[in-house]
């Protein structure tokens, strides 16, 4: 189905490139001259040259302006979403037109069933448009300023570009509001006859559901065509449908499986599958459905095996990780419904087949087989695959096969560790290099997915892989090594030294190797080595370490980032064997490098290296080195960075009192930086501070900390909020470790700083600041006058709506502290007053607050008042204050039982109260309240409770019900069980079933928590008519 | 619709835990069999009342404890057809 777009008639495109007219020209009206002229031949015989993979500009006409192969997409239109519905480039003529027309962004006379009114296809408002849209007096068009460029920005060199009707040409911001989606969607129906009002329709589902809308009754309709259709709506209702519709069509096509058939199903299901275009979320749904109906279609599904396997197969090496567990299932149960041998058989011909990436991905369907039916079942035929004569492929896919099952199946490979070694062993000398290659990439699979048991199982192939290393070149030696690497591990302590032994020459040789490929693995195996136990650190110090230092501890290997991992990485797994002094002496040059990158890397080994082992073996000498290094890397870096900070205080931590010595220097360091027009420079030095602030005051600095409160204290005006975070934070690390008393500067200068502060909105600074403030409440509270803490809650009250958790909870209890310290009236009067905000959060965190201040101010302070703002006729306040009242019982516990007689007038009024809300929060407080008074002798209040509670339980809002249950709940727990069973006996069996649900549920819950208890209360059904019902033994009588 | 569904899950999590748990289309008969069997359970379950019951029925604990242990099978005689219950209703 094409949308409204035809090749351009001649006048229209003649009116623009023939006839410059002085109109406004506007920026996507490419003329003539900035398109290349081509016409379809010569792209066509230039894709030819591209495929073959010939040199484009050696077209005549083309070479003039070289092009990006981004721009051939047109030749391979891709996966598409449905939000760029433009035109398809199969189905549509105007990707040729756009490159062989001359003006191919405006065309004008687009003629469709939408009735050709013109809208621009491109998206693009035509001028015939505007002229429509505009009266034609009272504008001028005017021309185009001499001079102007159009803007190339991508997204508008995508239209001026031929590519840019081919799909994924670059980013395109596609809004259903362009002058294209409008008439687009006129044409594309989203009501399907039969079907109902679906999510979207795209045009690529004409294929598959044109038949739906072709008008046909169902009375001149074959059963056949009939159950086609019903299919056909079914899979369409799953695939576009709204979640609701997708449900119930996914339940109605698996309930029948079996009567559709499977012919009918796969028939349709698996063309759909194929379509290229499919997203990502049809995909699933569509496996879904296919897992579902092979559940139970069963063994139905035989004949359609391998055309189900066909299109899953892809699945398996596609690059979205959910895509391949979906494969993955599919494939599972598949073989479960299809059996072993006729998955076997199906799969068969594919293990030799001449293409590498059927054969791949068959190997990886295997392994899923493996997976479902077992190993063992499958280990007979793999053995004969790997023993094939006829074709080196089918060795190569049936070692490949292990390999994934290793992969796939992870430490259950175990049992059957040996059957799987000794089938590959064989290919380990095959004749084909690439079957030696996968079979020691196979071995060491097994080996990674079995460590660290069963080298038993390897024995037979260590010693052909020992000949290998020495035999091979290149590739192979590669793979050989990665095997090696993966089964030392496995080893004894005494062989895993003697194969290191072995193995290192080989390694020690190829540390020089130029291939990128081999020095990963290279450092891969050293690492592994260098953890095994047998290996001792004398011989890792004397053979090792020189040339390993030599060949990758250079500047180049930090450039790469995969290299840079693994070079670190091995020197810190060195650096377990060898020690910290051996390793960071070697390094410590590095940090005056003059290579940043590398500078970063040495640093970054040297955290790793003292984090792991601490900086007890580092010398007098070296420690001064280190120090010197460290603050020459952290000076020089040009970009700040999260390595250098973390290296510097690791390090600093490490060395603890020895550090005292260079404290005032690192200081000066820090007091320069704090200084520099970079923010993030002084981001990272008031990181610094909180990252040294203990080891300062362990080497009793305490005047230069003194000296750096001061600072940072200065800098409280910093405007970047990051920074200004960072310089909280900093003041709160010395508040933490300097304390209270003798901070400098004084708590009650500082204090009165952060009050306009707390206003910030940024989340870090709130963070910061909240915490520091939280911290002087509760230590220091008395430094501080009662009228400044007052300005500093109702800067607290806006704290409740901030987002993050911990910022709320922090200023929470930070009221608890005021409170503490000034006493709770006033903080009780703002805090009731904020119940009257709108934001429900904050009146939440409000409700919270007080909860916390009746809990540290005893509840005698709050009650009364709350119970007063009760009276207030507004909803909200007396919500807020029920919601208060949970909280604080919550909170005080078994405070509560003086409390009780006190709230139950309040409790009344609010279970009884027409809204339903109210109930439900009255419910809660009598759950808290009774929880907390369980065995304190208020049964009676609480009995008084349930009896207003119980009208309740036939309330169906779920949030309601559940809390009522909830308080129900409660007050058996208080009162005992027996008391609540008489209210519940009577509703059990009554005649509405709308009765009896809520009255079982309680029965439920009563029956979990305390069946035990209950047997003394269950009724004594007489015997009359049903003597059985009768318990006797409860006439027994002694 | 969503909130039905998953209370009916919960109930089947809840039965297959906690047998004795019943719906609003339990019938008299099967609440009777759990109200025997958890009357039973507990005889069986607190030494005293066993105790009590031996010294009754002059029996020894263990005769006692094996006869509740039998009667559990089926304790209200029979299951019932269901059209003589008046709970269908």
């Amino acid at each position: 189905m094409a949308p409204p777009v035809k090749q351009e008639s001649p006048p229209a495109s003649a009116e623009i490139s023939e006839k410059p007219r002085a109109r406004k020209r506007r920026w996507d009206v490419v003329g003539a001259d900035a398109l290349p002229t081509k016409t379809e031949e010569e792209l066509e015989a230039k894709l030819d040259i591209k495929l073959e993979g010939g040199d484009v500009d050696g077209n005549g006409t083309a070479g003039t302006k070289k092009r990006s192969r981004w721009d051939e997409v047109e030749a391979t239109p891709s996966r598409r979403s449905r939000w760029d519905q433009a035109p398809a480039v199969d189905a549509t003529p105007i990707g040729k037109t756009a490159l062989g027309m001359q003006t191919p962004m405006h065309v004008g006379d687009a003629v469709g069933p939408s009735g050709g009114q013109g809208f621009a296809v491109a998206g693009m408002i035509s001028d015939e448009e505007l002229d429509i849209l505009l009266p034609s007096e009272g504008y001028v068009i005017l021309e185009p300023p001499a001079g102007y460029v159009p803007i190339r920005t991508p997204a508008r060199k995508l239209l001026a570009t031929p590519a840019q009707t081919g799909s994924g040409g670059g980013f395109v911001m596609l809004e259903d509001t362009t002058a294209q989606s409008r008439a687009m969607a006129k044409q594309l129906p989203t009501d399907i006859p039969g079907v109902g009002e679906l999510q979207f329709f795209k045009e690529e589902d004409m294929k598959y559901f044109g038949k739906l809308v072709d008008g046909r009754t169902d009375t001149d309709l074959s059963l056949e065509e009939l159950k086609e259709r019903k299919i056909m709506k079914l899979l369409l209702k799953i695939k576009n449908g709204t979640p609701p519709m997708r449900k119930t069509a996914l339940r109605q096509i698996t309930d029948n499986a079996r009567q559709f058939g499977a012919q009918a199903l796969f028939n349709q299901i698996l063309p759909l599958l194929m379509e290229r275009t499919l997203e990502d979320q049809e995909r699933h749904l569509l496996v879904k459905v296919i897992d579902r109906v092979l559940y139970k279609l069963d063994d139905l599904v035989r004949p359609f095996t391998h055309k189900i396997l066909v299109v899953i197969e892809p699945l398996l090496i596609d690059e979205d990780y959910y895509a391949r567990a979906e494969g993955r299932e599919i494939i599972a149960n598949l073989a479960k419904a299809a059996g072993l041998a006729h998955m076997i058989s199906t799969m068969r011909p594919d293990i030799d087949h001449a293409d590498e990436f059927v054969r791949n991905t068959t190997a990886r369907a295997f392994a899923v087989v493996a997976s479902a039916l077992g190993i063992p079942a499958l280990l007979p035929f793999l053995k004969a695959v790997c023993g094939s004569k006829k074709s080196w492929q089918a060795r190569h896919t049936g070692v490949k096969i292990v390999q994934q099952i290793a992969i796939l199946m992870g430490c259950a490979v175990l049992p059957h560790l040996k059957g799987l070694v000794d089938c590959i062993a064989p290919c380990l000398t095959d004749e084909q290099a690439k079957v030696r290659t996968v079979t020691s990439l196979a071995l060491g699979a097994l080996a990674e997915a079995a460590a660290p048991y069963g080298i038993e199982s390897f024995d037979s192939v260590l010693e052909p892989l020992w000949l290998g290393i020495r035999r091979h070149r290149g590739k192979g030696l590669a793979a050989f090594l990665k095997c090696i690497g993966y089964i030392i591990p496995l080893m004894d302590p005494e062989y895993a030294n003697y194969y290191t032994k072995e193995v290192m020459v080989v390694l020690l040789r190829e540390f020089n190797s130029p291939d990128e490929e081999m020095k990963k693995i290279v450092l891969r195996v050293v690492q592994q080595c260098a953890a095994t136990e047998g290996v001792t650190a004398q011989y890792l110090r004397d053979e090792v370490l020189p040339s390993f230092f030599k060949s990758f501890w250079v500047r180049r290997m930090a450039l790469d980032r995969r290299n840079y991992r693994q070079v670190v990485d091995t020197t810190v797994e060195l650096a377990q064997k060898v020690g910290v002094s051996e390793i960071v002496e070697r390094i410590v040059v590095v940090l005056k490098d003059e290579s940043e990158a590398y500078r970063k890397m040495g640093v970054e080994t040297i955290e790793k290296v003292i984090a792991a082992l601490g900086a007890a073996d580092i010398s007098e000498r070296l420690e001064e080195r280190l120090i010197d290094g460290i603050l020459y890397a952290f000076q020089e870096q040009t970009v700040e960075d999260n390595i250098l900070l973390n290296g510097f205080g690791t390090v600093v931590n490490a060395l603890g009192l020895r550090t005292k010595p260079y404290l005032p220097q690192i200081v000066s360091t820090i007091l320069w930086r704090l200084n520099n027009k970079s923010a993030t420079v002084r981001q990272q030095s008031a990181d610094l501070i909180t990252r040294i602030a203990a080891v300062m005051k362990n080497c009793g600095e305490d005047v230069l900390m003194g000296k750096l409160g001061v600072v940072l204290y200065e800098y409280l005006g910093e405007e970047y909020p990051e920074v200004l975070g960072s310089i909280l934070g900093g003041l709160r690390s010395m508040v933490t470790v300097v304390g209270i008393a003798d901070m400098q500067p004084p708590i009650s200068d500082l204090l009165p700083r952060l009050t306009p502060i707390l206003r910030n909105r940024h989340e870090k600074v709130q963070e910061n600041t909240i915490d520091l403030v939280g911290r002087i409440a509760d230590r220091g509270a008395e430094y501080v006058s009662a009228r400044e803490w007052m300005r500093i809650c109702f800067e607290l009250l806006d704290m409740l709506k901030a987002h993050k958790k911990g910022i709320r909870r922090a200023a929470n209890n930070t009221f608890g502290y005021i409170a503490k310290a000034i006493g709770p009236q006033d903080v009780l009067v703002t805090l009731l007053n904020n119940l009257r905000v709108q934001e429900r959060q904050s009146r939440v965190c409000t409700a919270v607050a007080i909860g916390i201040v009746a809990e540290t101010c005893a509840p005698f302070t709050v009650l009364p008042a709350l119970m007063n703002e009760y009276r207030v006729p507004e909803l909200n306040v007396q919500n807020g204050v029920l919601k208060s009242l949970s909280f604080l019982f919550e909170y005080i516990g078994e405070m509560a039982k003086d409390y009780v007689y006190a709230v139950a007038p309040l409790l009344e009024d609010a279970l009884t109260d027409r809204d339903q809300v109210h109930r439900q929060t009255a419910a809660t407080v009598v759950r808290h309240l009774a929880l907390g008074c369980i065995g304190l002798g208020v049964e009676d209040t609480m009995v008084h409770m349930l009896n207003l509670l119980m009208p309740n339980i036939f309330e169906t809002s779920p949030h309601v019900i559940d809390r009522i249950m909830d308080g129900i709940e409660a007050v058996r727990n208080c009162v005992g069980v027996g008391i609540v069973m008489n209210y519940t006996w009577a509703g059990l069996f009554h005649p509405a079933r709308k009765v009896r649900a809520p009255y079982w549920r309680m029965y439920n819950s009563a029956y979990v928590q305390s069946a035990g208890s209950m047997v003394p209360y269950y009724p004594a059904v007489d015997g009359g008519t049903e003597p059985e019902y009768r318990r006797a033994e409860l006439d027994v009588w002694l | 619709m969503a909130d039905k569904l998953r209370a009916q899950q919960q109930l089947e999590q809840l039965q297959t835990r906690f047998i004795g748990v019943g719906h609003p289309d339990t019938t008299k008969h099967e609440w009777m069999n759990n109200i025997q069997r958890d009357s039973l359970a507990s005889y069986i379950g607190n030494p005293s009342l066993l105790q009590h019951f031996s010294v009754a029925l002059n029996e020894p604990q263990r005769k006692v404890r094996t006869m509740f242990i039998d009667k559990m099978i089926q304790p209200c005689g029979p299951p019932k057809e269901k059209d003589s219950e008046m709970e269908d209703a």
